[in-house]
């Protein structure tokens, strides 16, 4: 059994102009000893996912649904049962996470602090054990007694990742982990976290809006849109040739490529549409090269296209001209003369 | 034919100076040390680097919103590195710049026309009519359109997307020849990235602007530009064509660098990135090549002196003493 299994989560979140429906009903599953990347734009409700996992929602928000971790639905736990979860068998790692260690403090003891928050031991062997986390970071049990200002950027996301680590968790939440990061820096980072995961059989869940980090890491996809997920499925079919759904496609070729820099970039017109406000059809459809009238009027439905691959899209069947179509510019951006 | 040259940078530096040492002695922030370079007429030259490495600062001292240490630019063979007043009032009709944030760089309380239209005050052009003729335009030009149903938006109505098109529309209103990109679309999402560059690479085409691009991701320069200069710690450690510097390095920074950078194809493996720790502190520079603490061919050579930018192909420069050959 999968280790996190999400089914047709919901989250509303109140606002001045009404419910906005951040997380609009989505289901996922994460392995053992798997990674899974959610990728999506700024708003799509990729952090919210991150959120009610650990169900550190505003308190005015409204989640519905199922989060079973392990076997517990995480959205019945009270906040007494959930003070054991989080930070022990969950650890979450936010992007601007480097910013939240104590300045006053020496790094080497707020792991210390994180490892007996969870778990009964001396200080003695917190100590040491937050000596070997230092080393397994890649940072070195001499930055014990460093404190935060003495550190890079990178070094203190790895201090973080270190007392993600400390509780020995399950499940490990990366929300944009290396967005802010030099490059060199964020490939450090990154082979880190592959290497933990391999040695450890982690579980992460790891949420960027950039694909390329996904691609280089993740096993399987999940390409999240104004709160649904569109597509989710294996990493080297979804980011490769045989995505299905058009908004995976256009995602696809906004992303420049190092390897080749002269493939032409397109961008997908319009922006994503406004989740207050209730939405008819395809969320997409307004901003999709390929709608149709049925795209307008009905919603699809999730469809299994094949062994561990999903897709919501009406038209499973013509991802073939779709994958096709979607690699010329004309199909994208046409009345508009150009941009 | 021989493109020309419109801006040629001689020399240039930036020292901040730099309080709180405590024994009374003054330290300073080397940001620009010594720079040199040209850019041409009508092309897209890239500034690359990781934070902290003086790309912003040359940025800002282009644009004379910066006063430099020493050295001198030239924009179409006139010194302007000292221009003050009505000369520099002049200068800035033809050199413009666009911020990385285009939620903090524009004035909340302008309307889109009131924005579009202030730089065409401030220098006095045309009558009213001549003005707002013009701002229309150029919203149509970046793709604001219908140019009158964004005339009385505030920025906070527009999407990130248009805000930065608002603020390349502030930006070539008054047509400048040249114009200085810093980091333009690391704030926007991907799926909107794509159309700022092509407007950028329309002004180019259309209206012949010479454009600056500094960012620190080496893919979008990569698409972006034709030629790329690699900054760091205040130096120019490479240049070159664009193409030419991505798949041939000579400097081993470049080569660590490019090879950090992830690609969306997930068949695509990278090799091991060969540059060991973290950027020395810049206070404190290492002496000679200042990339000799992370560099794994580093020799003594590398300590006693520091190496020049010199040419390795008729169009490609490096500085570094021993480059790498493929």
């Amino acid at each position: 059994m999968s280790l996190l299994i999400i089914r047709d989560l919901e989250v509303h979140y109140r606002t001045y102009t009404g419910m906005l429906r951040a997380v609009d009903g989505i289901s996922l599953d994460l392995d053992r000893g798997e990674i899974l990347g959610l990728a999506g734009e700024s708003g799509c409700g990729k952090s919210t996912v991150a959120k009610s996992i650990m169900r550190l929602l505003p308190s005015d928000s409204i989640i519905k649904g199922t989060i079973s971790f392990n076997g517990d639905n995480l959205v019945e736990k009270n906040e007494h049962e959930m003070t054991r979860i989080r930070g022990k068998d969950i650890s979450l790692i936010t992007q601007s996470a480097m910013n939240a260690l104590d300045p006053v403090q020496r790094v080497g003891n707020q792991i210390v602090e994180a490892i007996r928050t969870h778990r009964k031991c001396s200080r003695g062997e917190a100590r040491k054990e937050a000596c070997e986390l230092l080393e397994l970071v890649g940072l070195g049990k001499k930055r014990f007694k460093n404190y935060s200002h003495e550190l890079s950027g990178g070094q203190r996301q790895r201090v973080i990742i270190a007392m993600a680590l400390g509780s020995s968790p399950k499940l490990v939440i990366a929300d944009e982990p290396t967005t802010g990061l030099d490059v060199i820096m964020e490939f450090r980072i990154l082979e880190h976290l592959r290497k933990l995961q391999n040695d450890l059989k982690l579980s992460i869940l790891l949420i960027s809006h950039d694909i390329s980090v996904i691609a280089q890491l993740a096993h399987k996809i999940a390409i999240m849109y104004a709160g649904k997920i569109m597509e989710y499925g294996p990493v080297s079919e979804v980011l490769k040739q045989k995505a299905y759904h058009p908004y995976t496609l256009g995602l696809k070729n906004a992303f420049p490529a190092i390897e080749n820099p002269r493939n032409e970039l397109i961008s997908i017109p319009g922006s994503p549409c406004d989740l207050v406000r209730e939405i008819k059809g395809c969320r997409f459809h307004e901003r999709c090269p390929f709608s149709t009238e049925e795209c307008f009027i009905k919603e699809p439905e999730w469809l299994n296209i094949k062994e561990g691959h999903y897709v919501l899209c009406h038209y499973p069947d013509k991802a073939e001209i779709f994958q096709k179509l979607s690699q010329e510019r004309s199909t994208w951006i046409k009345d508009r003369e150009s941009n | 034919m021989r493109t020309s040259t419109l801006i040629r940078v001689e020399n240039l530096t930036k020292i901040f100076p730099f309080k709180g040492s405590m024994l009374g002695k003054k330290k300073c922030i080397r940001a620009v040390d010594n720079v040199s370079f040209e850019v041409r007429k009508g092309e897209i030259y890239g500034l690359a680097g990781e934070s902290g490495c003086g790309k912003s600062t040359l940025g800002e001292l282009l644009v004379n919103l910066q006063r430099p240490t020493s050295g001198s630019i030239y924009v179409d063979g006139q010194e302007i590195t000292n221009h003050r007043g009505r000369m520099l009032k002049e200068f800035r009709r033809k050199v413009q710049i666009i911020f990385q944030d285009p939620y903090q760089s524009l004035d909340p309380r302008y309307t889109v026309l009131g924005t579009v239209m202030e730089p065409l005050n401030i220098h006095h052009i045309g009558s009213l009519k001549f003005m707002e003729e013009k701002a229309i335009e150029t919203l149509d030009k970046v793709g604001l359109r219908p140019p009158i149903r964004y005339l009385a938006k505030l920025p906070g109505e527009l999407s990130g997307g248009e805000r930065q098109r608002l603020c390349i529309a502030r930006a070539s209103v008054l047509d400048p020849g040249f114009l200085v990109a810093d980091e333009p679309v690391s704030m926007l999402d991907v799926s909107i990235r794509a159309g700022i560059l092509e407007l950028l690479k329309k002004l180019r085409e259309k209206e012949k602007v010479t454009i600056l691009f500094i960012s620190h991701d080496l893919a979008t320069i990569g698409y972006l530009t034709d030629r790329i200069a690699i900054m760091y710690l205040g130096k120019i450690v490479e240049e070159g064509p664009t193409v030419e510097v991505i798949q041939k390095p000579f400097h081993p920074y470049t080569r660590a660098l490019i090879s950090a950078v992830p690609s969306p194809n997930p068949d695509v493996k990278r090799s091991e990135v060969k540059a060991r720790g973290t950027i020395p502190d810049p206070i404190d520079l290492p002496s000679g090549c200042r990339f000799r603490t992370r560099c794994e061919y580093a020799q003594r050579k590398c300590s006693d002196m520091e190496p020049q930018l010199e040419n390795v192909s008729k169009e490609h420069r490096v500085a570094c003493f021993y480059p790498l050959s493929s």
